[in-house]
């Protein structure tokens, strides 16, 4: 009998998703080697289906997303009931993502911003005698492993096709990687950068500028042209894909091994490269930076040591 | 409540979005209620708020990593209007070229992947068969090979002038942030 | 040494420090407390822990019970950590396995409540004992210490350093930025309170420098670059060129007769503007070397290439004119060096109310010690700039000195001047001196005497800071006169003093080049620019940087006997270095895991000592062992966390915060 297999999504878009049909030509390899249980984007087992498995009966779940709401909490205790290896697949549900900057805001902000007037989802509701129940929305959202054990991460916003495959290539080897193993290179993103060389050995930085603002040399260092490139702190593993593209790396990827904080760590980086020890011109330096948070934390503020904004 | 009367779909599937069906059952048989969920709120509205405005084309697009350079597209759009800047011809071409190799990739995503197994499996097929490999199965692997490779060559020229394909890195106010070229 | 493999042994050592500590921190319970702490196996209090039975209970414990790791809760491990690693070692246990708690100067002298600073000991303590566990041993590496010393200034300062340093068999690089050594002492009469002449006990050492084998002398030079580390630093200097070739001439000094000016036309900065020189000139009659320089702003033949070259000719045979030369530099090896660059004197005006610039008859001191020098511009007679001797002198005090709008430290030395100035003035042309003045401050040996003395040569003084030197009279008997405007604090009253002559006794400064000269050296300098001694009582000639002394006046306004005094402890500290062959250094370093560098070289710029590398081959970055001073400037930098350092590796400083945040 072939491995099982299931992919779920909790708080997420649907990218990584497109990152396994991304796997082309060798998704119908994998199709072939595992069995593949679950997986709503394109399947239509249901959550009952898995809910009458074994426990422990899959090989590994592929979960993305982070948790943002209960249901998400519940499907993540089931899969792992029913798995031998959980792996949070992609960024949001290694750090928190993009879905995670909702830590600057709580719940009652979120739902008061999005639906105004109009009605507010209610936990219950029950309408001629048939009653119904919406998952808790919560308050903070969290990364997978702070809500089930997480056996391997796989980084990127959305992983790579390339660490796709080696993912699962490792996984259906003989000998596992080590417990808690990010499966992807564990350099930073410099190492892969195709314009290593033209960073000077010098570099400091007397004014960052924003992408907009300048007109971007396509073969220079995007740090040594002032704009705020978060490679040097982020994982290796995509490429260099948003510096191919003539943009600064946003850091998708997460931190090293070695990095607890993804954000304090890009940050302390960042503010290193400033040329001066005066206050007023580091100041002026940093106005190209308006949202520390969003710049620093874009995918890791829930997995962060400060986890959240304090709401006052 | 009798459970015969009750009809849940969950989770709805082949589509991109978390949602779950509730069909309330009368005597007859008939479908007296029937409710729709989609439990996925992630809350953008409120957390796009103080970020960057030449940030929002990367952070909108993942409002749906299926559909993002349609999100990353609008923002962009948003971005000119902002800067009241008009792009100039090569960038307006660039984007339109990334944005109707979109098109014909996601029709190709939907028809193959999501939609298609209905029409092509049929609805009345094992759930186990209604879905991408089901189709592959039926039309055989020849043609599914050609969509697949299609559909590669599709997201590889999304790459090239887009960053990547999967939310793309390519907008900004009154152009886009790399020029064509012969080669990478 | 001894395994420290094994489960973790910890034991745990409280000292009173007499009733230092013992007095606010109950001790007792605090090493109660230790009993509960992870791994901790020993617990002890003790009246004085650094005495020798003290450091016995740690020599002892380790083999009896089995220790492998030791957290003494004490005082600073400035003052002890040497003390307790010793002892460490002795036991035959690695000394870096060893964690100091600053029970004494971090709680008991700064906290009253017992109770309090009883729970923030232990709070501190579990911080040790959790961090402890964690350390690794480490070994201290030896560098080799070059034998040669670069001095840098040839004041008085850099002269004896120099000169003992050479007389002990060491060889030496004298680089002086003037075209001769000497510096400001050369430009002294006498110098107080002995009224001995300064050239009859400089102009000697001066020679001696000359002709010492030891020393290479480089004049009219500066260090330009310095790379390296203690025992090995490459110092670059650049050699001015004097026009002048220094080993072809003899000193006859015929060219300066010959030059086509028969009159000096040019500001002569020896004289403090006071006096005039030729386009080639030697800075005064018994410069070091005996050499001339030429002037190229100065000089017919680099301004109009249409001089008759009288020089050249009068040079004959010796060959030693070229107007060709050009400036050189040279690479030098040395282990380490003595930083002696100086001072400068306070811009007088940058206190515009006492009109020096504006009125001719205001002097700075500096340009009167050349008025009462035997060998200055008037052959030591005091004139005012139209020759007349003055009647009347007035001395202004901390002009640049303990004031808020310039600068506001004492300058040591101008109270003695102004005392020796009005000396020799009075002495030289008998006129009455007036002294206004803050404090008398007469504080060395045999100063307070010398006061006496010209309080009974009828000197005046008078108590009160100078408003303004103006020269409106308000009354005929002020016609022609500059009048001092201050408040004579002892009589309590503002009154006026018409004077000939006002004298600014203006005080010591930083050089302006001083931050330069620090960033060059790794020195580090205080807001206003006085090179940082590393310890201001116990190290007081060593700097932050290793192998890097200080001497003289650039650490500090001073007088002559304690910049000579200095000038001979940073020698004696050179001293020890080369002798010692070697020296060890702490393990505490910054290295690079470079397997997983990813060549981003932030780094790079970062480091204050220049200990990092980026390797073109491997594209990583490498930090030499030896120049890393352990500050962690690129570990905290690193932005993909693969520098780290020896002794605060991640997992120490977490369990170490963990400890403190842990509620016991």
């Amino acid at each position: 009998m072939k491995p099982k297999v299931a992919f779920y999504w909790c708080a997420s878009c649907g990218g990584c998703e497109e990152a396994v049909v991304d796997l082309d030509e060798e998704l119908l390899g994998v199709a072939d080697a595992v069995d593949i249980v679950f997986w709503p984007v394109a399947l239509d087992f249901k959550e009952k289906d898995v809910a009458a498995m074994p426990d422990g009966s899959i090989l590994a779940s592929f979960i993305n997303g982070a948790i943002r709401n209960s249901h998400q909490q519940e499907m993540a205790e089931l899969l792992r009931a029913k798995s031998l290896v959980v792996v949070a697949f992609g960024i949001c549900a290694q750090l928190g993502g993009i879905p995670g900057l909702a830590n600057l805001s709580d719940a009652k902000g979120i739902l008061a911003e999005v639906y105004r007037d109009g009605v507010t989802p209610a936990r219950r509701y029950s309408e001629n005698g048939y009653s119904l129940s919406l998952p808790e929305f919560f308050d903070t959202v969290v990364a997978l492993d702070r809500v089930i054990q997480v056996d391997y991460y796989l980084p990127g916003c959305p992983p790579t096709p390339n660490l796709i495959r080696d993912a699962v290539h490792a996984l259906l080897a003989p000998e596992l990687p080590p417990k808690g193993a990010v499966l992807a290179p564990d350099h930073a993103l410099c190492e892969q950068c195709p314009r290593k060389d033209s960073r000077p050995e010098k570099l400091l930085v007397k004014e960052f500028v924003r992408p907009h603002q300048v007109v971007a040399d396509q073969q220079t260092c995007l740090l040594a042209q002032g704009l705020v490139c978060l490679g040097p702190g982020t994982r290796a593993g995509c490429n260099a894909l948003c510096i191919r593209g003539n943009m600064p790396c946003t850091g998708c990827f997460g931190p090293t091994s070695r990095v607890r904080d993804y954000g304090a760590k890009a940050l302390s980086a960042i503010a290193s490269v400033i040329e001066s020890n005066d206050e007023s011109q580091i100041e002026r330096a940093l106005e190209a930076v308006p949202d520390p948070v969003g710049t620093f934390y874009r995918y890791s503020l829930p997995s962060s040591m400060l986890g959240r904004r304090r709401m006052e | 409540m009798d459970s015969a009367r009750r009809i849940t779909i969950n989770p709805i599937t082949r589509l991109e979005g978390h949602g779950k069906i509730e069909i309330f059952l009368n005597e007859q048989g008939g479908v007296d209620r029937a409710f729709f969920q989609v439990p996925e709120l992630r809350g953008f509205e409120k957390f796009a708020q103080g970020r960057p405005a030449e940030d929002m084309p990367q952070i909108t697009s993942r409002i749906c990593g299926v559909c993002p350079t349609a999100h990353h597209m609008a923002s962009t759009k948003a971005l000119d209007a902002l800067y009241q800047v008009t792009p100039p011809p090569a960038a307006r071409k660039i984007r339109e070229l990334v944005y109707s190799t979109f098109f014909v990739e996601d029709h190709a995503l939907h028809f193959y992947f999501l939609g298609g197994p209905d029409f092509v499996v049929g609805p009345q097929a094992p759930a186990a068969e209604r879905n991408v490999l089901g189709v592959i199965a039926k039309v055989g692997a020849e043609t599914g090979l050609k969509v697949i490779a299609m559909r590669r060559k599709l997201r590889e020229l999304m790459a090239l002038a887009a960053g990547k394909a999967a939310h793309p890195v390519f907008g900004l106010p009154g152009g886009v942030a790399l020029p064509s070229r012969a080669s990478r | 040494m001894s395994e420290a493999g094994g489960a973790v042994r910890i034991g745990v050592y409280i000292c009173h420090c007499g009733a230092n500590i013992a007095a606010t921190v109950d001790v007792k319970s605090l090493a109660a407390s230790a009993a509960t702490m992870p791994n901790v196996v020993v617990w002890r209090e003790y009246k004085y822990l650094c005495s020798d039975s003290g450091q016995d209970l740690i020599r002892q414990d380790i083999p009896n019970q089995r220790l492998n790791r030791i957290v003494v809760a004490s005082c600073s491990p400035h003052l002890h950590e040497q003390t307790f690693r010793a002892a460490v070692a002795a036991a035959g246990l690695n000394p870096f396995y060893l964690q100091m708690v600053n029970i004494r100067e971090h709680i008991s002298w700064v906290h009253e409540n017992r109770m309090e600073a009883t729970s923030k000991a232990q709070d501190l303590l579990r911080a040790a004992v959790r961090r402890v566990a964690r350390h690794e041993a480490l070994e201290r590496s030896r560098i080799p210490i070059h034998p040669d010393v670069l001095v840098v200034g040839g004041g008085i300062a850099g002269i004896h350093a120099a000169l003992t340093l050479a007389n002990a068999g060491k060889h030496v690089y004298l680089v002086e930025r003037q075209p001769t050594i000497g510096g400001h002492m050369a430009q002294f009469d006498k110098t107080f309170p002995t009224l001995d002449c300064a050239a009859c006990i400089l102009t000697p050492k001066m020679s001696a420098v000359k002709a010492h084998q030891k020393i290479t002398l480089w004049t009219y030079s500066e260090v330009v670059q310095v790379d390296g580390y203690v025992g090995s630093y490459q110092v670059t200097v650049k050699r001015r060129t004097r026009y002048v070739r220094e080993d072809l001439c003899t000193g006859c000094l015929e060219c300066l007769e010959a030059c086509l000016y028969q009159e000096g036309r040019f500001t002569d900065e020896f004289n403090a503007g006071l006096a005039s020189r030729k386009p080639i000139y030697i800075p005064f009659p018994q410069a070091v070397p005996q050499v001339p320089v030429i002037d190229p702003e100065a000089c017919i033949q680099f301004k109009s290439g249409k001089c008759k070259k009288t020089c050249i000719d009068a040079c004959g045979d010796r060959h030693a004119i070229s107007f060709q030369l050009e400036e050189k530099t040279e690479e030098i090896q040395v282990g380490s060096i003595i930083v002696a660059t100086g001072f400068q004197v306070f811009d007088a005006r940058r206190a515009p109310y006492y009109g020096y610039g504006v009125y001719p008859d205001v002097y700075t001191a500096l340009e009167v010690e050349r008025l009462v020098n035997a060998s200055g511009p008037t052959a030591g007679e005091v004139v005012l700039r139209d020759g007349r001797i003055p009647k009347t002198v007035g001395i202004v005090h901390c002009v640049g000195s303990r004031d808020e709008n310039t600068n506001r430290w004492c300058s040591r030395v101008c109270c003695m001047y102004s005392l020796k100035l009005a000396h020799l003035i009075k002495e030289r042309t008998g006129a009455e001196v007036f002294n206004f003045y803050i404090d008398i401050r007469t504080p060395g040996k045999g100063f307070e005497e010398f006061y006496q003395k010209l309080l009974n040569e009828k000197v005046h003084f008078i108590r009160g800071r100078v408003a303004e030197v103006t020269d409106w009279a308000l009354d005929p008997t002020e016609e022609g006169k500059l009048i001092l405007r201050v408040e004579d604090t002892l009589a309590g009253l503002v009154r006026r003093i018409p004077v000939d002559m006002v004298v600014l006794s203006v005080g010591l400064e930083p050089r302006s080049d001083a931050q330069d000269v620090c960033r060059m050296f790794n020195m580090t300098c205080s807001g206003e620019g006085f090179f940082t001694e590393r310890h201001p009582k116990l190290a007081p000639v060593n700097t932050f940087a290793d192998g890097v002394f200080l001497a003289g006046c650039c650490q500090g306004p001073k007088d002559i006997p304690d910049t000579v005094a200095q000038a001979g402890a940073a020698a004696a500290e050179a001293l020890v270095l080369i002798d010692s062959g070697s020296i060890e250094t702490e393990p505490n370093t910054a290295y690079t895991d470079e397997d997983v560098c990813s060549g981003c070289k932030t780094c790079i710029p970062l480091c204050p000592y220049h200990a990092i590398t980026f390797l073109e081959q491997e594209k990583k970055a490498r930090i030499n062992q030896a120049t890393c001073k352990g500050c962690g400037t690129c570990v905290a930098a690193c932005p993909s966390g693969s520098i780290r350092q020896h002794l605060f590796e991640d997992e120490q400083i977490f369990e170490e915060i963990e400890g403190i945040l842990t509620y016991a």
